[in-house]
Formats: structure tokens, sequence, C-alpha cells
């Protein structure tokens, strides 16, 4: 008796269970449903290569012109200068041999032909990661002897110099190196700058050129200097100066 | 006013803080920096280099080949010369076209070039293509006393003639010098190119026990050579070493430049000699190159 009671009672409540557990079950498969279409066992894992290249494309170097007519005193090309954007060319105009010394006022002779004009080539370099140089040559002015050593290169290198207003390069990087101040005219291509190794960086380096005098003590403005002599034949000159970068 | 005053003040400081930057006169962009082919002797290939232009500016550019070669402090520095002027150049091998155009803003040019090797030729030879940028005929030239710019790029060109190339170097002359610890301990070694092609080779030492436990280890520099020519590694370790017998073993990898172009590696030379470490870390003995 005891046994029908709690079995029908059991009855009751296996049936309100069963509808309990026919609704969790069917949740379930309606879940299942939702977040996975199929009701397969899951496959094995699948991976998609993904790949890609950097090209090897050569370095590149772009250049602004920049003319100093006060001869550069606080060695900054970006002060009292102004852009040359008419043409690519270093104009240094008439030359000429004397100078106002500045100790006492007097207006004394040179002796030799030279120019007041400086310009400072500034040189934004790229070698997309590969190690890179830029070099200059020149081919000299005219009839002028290349023997007659007059054309001074000055590499230099600003850690202010900014790529956009605000965002210095900072200091050159080790391994770097700029090429020695100098005559541009030479048998070889006269070193501008060689980048650190690779992963090499993007760099500004500045490039001087100028046909100087004697130093205001006499002395001669770099090593080997002898100047253009005051006895030759009058005349324009010109010639070119050829800027190359390439890779290591 | 305060307004007033304010926008001044933001113009003043705008114009004094535009320090050391200016509109650069951008000039091209080439896609290859260096060409390395392998080709059979007798036969022709053929390819193309592109150059864009990525400013409103026209640009006149002028292509033009030369020889180059390594200077003698083989570190990559190189000079140029007229094409077909030195021993190894491959300039006489090469035609292209175009080899003047103007290129319009933002615009892009294919210059398509082929190389025909010579039945007979062996071992590496090379030239360069030079893309310049510079004044177009007909614009007025400088005057007074005065220079023009050109700027130029150059494509770099290695040609193999297949089958006939030697790749090959000697390492002589080890030195390892240290008073002691408290010095670096250099090890430098002369690096001859005895092959038929260029070289860019570097590498690095390891000292090791009699284990093959490594004590130091330090990196050479990597050295740019033609055939013939000779370059030296040198490389350094600061740390401390103490005494007894090592071994120093060199690994030098010759084929740099056919990595940097995809199309190889190698061969690599190890070669190793003996070292005696004294009481104060200097360097007593080495052995011979084995």
């Amino acid at each position: 008796m005891f046994k029908l009671k709690f079995k029908n009672k059991l009855k009751g409540g296996e049936i309100k269970m069963r509808k309990i557990f026919s609704s969790l079950v069917a949740f379930a498969f309606v879940i299942t449903g939702v977040i996975s279409p199929s009701f397969a066992a899951p496959g094995p894992s699948q991976s998609l290569g993904v790949s890609a290249s950097v090209p090897a494309v050569a370095p590149e170097v772009d250049l602004t012109i920049l003319e100093i007519l006060d001869g550069d005193p606080d060695e900054n090309p970006w002060t009292n200068s102004t852009e040359v954007t008419t043409s690519m060319s270093l104009d240094f105009g008439q030359l000429g041999h004397t100078y106002v010394d500045p100790a006492d006022g007097e207006t004394k002779d040179a002796k030799v032909w030279y120019s007041p004009i400086l310009y400072a080539v500034i040189l934004y370099a790229q070698g997309f990661g590969a190690r890179y140089e830029i070099r200059s040559t020149c081919t000299g002015i005219g009839s002028i002897p290349n023997t007659n050593n007059y054309f001074r290169l000055t590499p230099a290198y600003s850690s202010g110099d900014e790529w956009s207003v605000g965002d210095p390069q900072g200091t050159q990087p080790p391994g770097s190196a700029l090429g020695p101040d100098g005559n541009a005219i030479s048998g070889t291509y006269r070193q501008i700058y060689t980048s650190e190794t690779s992963p090499s960086t993007a760099r500004i380096v500045q490039a001087y050129y100028s046909i100087p005098g004697y130093e205001l003590d006499g002395s001669i403005p770099y090593t080997g200097w002898t100047g253009i002599p005051v006895e030759i034949t009058p005349g324009s000159f010109v010639g070119n100066v050829t800027i190359t970068i390439v890779a290591i | 006013m305060k307004k007033n005053l304010l926008f001044i003040g933001f113009i003043l400081a705008f114009i004094i803080l535009s320090f050391g930057t200016s509109e650069a006169i951008n000039i091209i962009r080439v896609d290859q920096a260096k060409i390395r082919l392998s080709i059979a002797p007798g036969s022709t290939k053929a390819g193309s280099i592109t150059i864009d232009n990525p400013t409103e500016q026209s640009k006149y550019i002028r292509a033009y080949l030369e020889d180059w070669y390594y200077l003698p402090s083989a570190d990559g520095s190189k000079d140029f010369k007229p094409a077909g002027t030195t021993n190894l150049s491959c300039a006489d091998w090469i035609n292209f076209v175009p080899a003047e155009f103007t290129l319009p803003p933002f615009g892009r040019q294919v210059i398509n070039y082929t190389v025909r090797v010579p039945q007979n030729a062996q071992g590496g030879r090379y030239a360069i293509l030079f893309l310049e940028h510079t004044k177009a005929p007909g614009d007025s030239p400088v005057e007074g006393s005065g220079f023009g710019v050109a700027v130029r790029v150059g494509s770099l060109i290695y040609i193999e003639p297949e089958g006939t190339i030697e790749r090959k170097a000697e390492l002589l002359n080890p030195v390892i010098e240290r008073e002691s610890n408290d010095n670096d301990l250099i090890v430098s070694l002369d690096f001859q190119n005895t092959g038929n092609v260029d070289l860019t080779a570097g590498g690095s030492f390891d000292i090791i026990d009699k284990e093959g436990m490594v004590f130091a280890r330090g990196e050479f520099n990597n050295v740019y050579t033609f055939p013939g020519e000779e370059a030296k590694f040198i490389g350094s370790w600061s740390l401390p070493l103490e005494r007894g017998k090592y071994d120093l073993i060199l690994t030098i990898d010759i084929g740099r430049a056919l990595a940097e172009t995809n199309m190889g590696k190698g061969p690599v030379i190890v070669k190793e000699a003996e070292l005696e470490i004294g009481r104060k870390g200097e360097v007593v003995k080495v052995g011979d190159l084995k």
C-alpha cells in the first residue's frame, strides 16, 4: 500500500521531472543549434598560411638646398638662410677677392677668388632597412684646373634636424659615418654619409658646399686647399655636382 | 584683444618652432636596389625596373650605366667609373629602354632591360644602372659661377654566368690579442676572395673548452670583396676568460650576397685553432688554423 502510494507520488513527480528534463534537452538542442548549425562532432583544426614580403627597393634621398649669406657662424643652416626653390643649383655668383677684416674694419686682399655664399644641401635619406651610402662627385668649374683645390665639401649631422615639427632625428647612429671635410673635387666619389649596418634608419644629413678663402687668422680652410688664383682668365664658370645614393 | 594676442602668439610659435624642417624636393623611387642574375653563357635574360615619381612636380630622368667596384676598405663602399672601363664590367652586355624620359607628377615608368652573356663568359660581372634626376634639355643653365646639382639613385647589377661561378675564400693569419682580463680580447683574421665572383662575407667566433662549453662569442664585421681582393675580420670579447686551454672556432659565411637577393645560401667556412689563456686572462698561445 505504501509502495503504491509512494509510487503514485513518484509518478506524478516523475512526470513533472520528465517534463522539466525534456524542456532542458530541447533547450540544449536550441542553444547548440544557435552556436553550431551542425550537430556533427568537431573535426581537426584548420590552419591558414599567411605570407607577405618586403621588397628590397633602392634607397632614396630627397634634398633641400639652403643658401647661407652670413658664413653660418652658428653652424645652423636653418637660420639666416634662404631655400633655393627655383632650380637645383649652387650659384656662387660673382666671386670676390677682398674682404673686410672685422679686427680693424679695413678692406683687405684675400689673394684668391672666393665666394661669401655657402650652400647647405640637406639630404633626407631612407634606406628601407638596408645599409646605404651617399656620395658626391664634382666635375669642377669650367677651365679652373682641378689641380687647384678650391671647392669644399663639409658633411655634417645635426641631431636637432627634424622630419616634421617637433620630431628631431636624434643622435647619429653608432656604426654610421660622415665623410671628411675637404675637396669636393677628387678622383673618387667623396663620401657624405654611410649608414649603420642593416637595419638602417632614415637620416637627415647636411652637406655644405663652398668656395672659401683664407681663414681670418690667415690659415687655410682645410687640408690641401689652394684656392682659385686671382690670375685666372675672367669669365663664367659652371660645373656639376652629382649626389649618389646606393645600397651597400 | 586677448584672443588676438593668443592668435598672434600661436602664429609666432609656429614660425619659431619650424626649426630644421622644410619642404624637400622628393626625387624618385626605384623598385630594386640590387639585381643579381644567373644566366647561362650564350643566353639572354630580360627584366624590368620600375621608377615612381611620388611628387607633384614632373621629373626629367636620365638612365645610364656605369661600372662600379669596392673600395679597398672592403666595407661595402664603392666608387664608380664610366661604363665598360673596368675589368669586371658587364655594362656592354646590357641594353635597356628608355634612356631618357619625363616622369609626370605621380607617374610611373618601367625600364625594360636585356642582358646577353657572351658564350665564353666566366665569373661574376658588374654594372650599375643610374636613374638621375637632372635638368631637362632646354632648361636655363646655371649662371655666374656655379654648379648644377643632380641626384641619382643606383640599382646595382651582378651577373653570374651560370655554371662558371666559383665561390671560394681563404682565412689566414688569425691574431688573438689580450693583455689581461682588463682589456678586450681582439680576434682578427685575414680574408682572401679566391673565387671568381663577388663575396659578401661575415661570421662569428666561439671560444669553447674541450667539453664544447662556450665561454666567449663575438660577431665579425661584414666584408665586401671582388675576386682577388682581401679584407680583414675583426671581432672582440669584453668579459673575462679563466686560465686554461680552449678551442677557437671561426665560422664565416661567404654567401651573404646570395642570401640578400634570395638566390641561396653559403658556403660556410669553419676553421679552428687552439687557444691558451694565462692567469691574468692574457693570450699565451694561439695554434695554427685547421
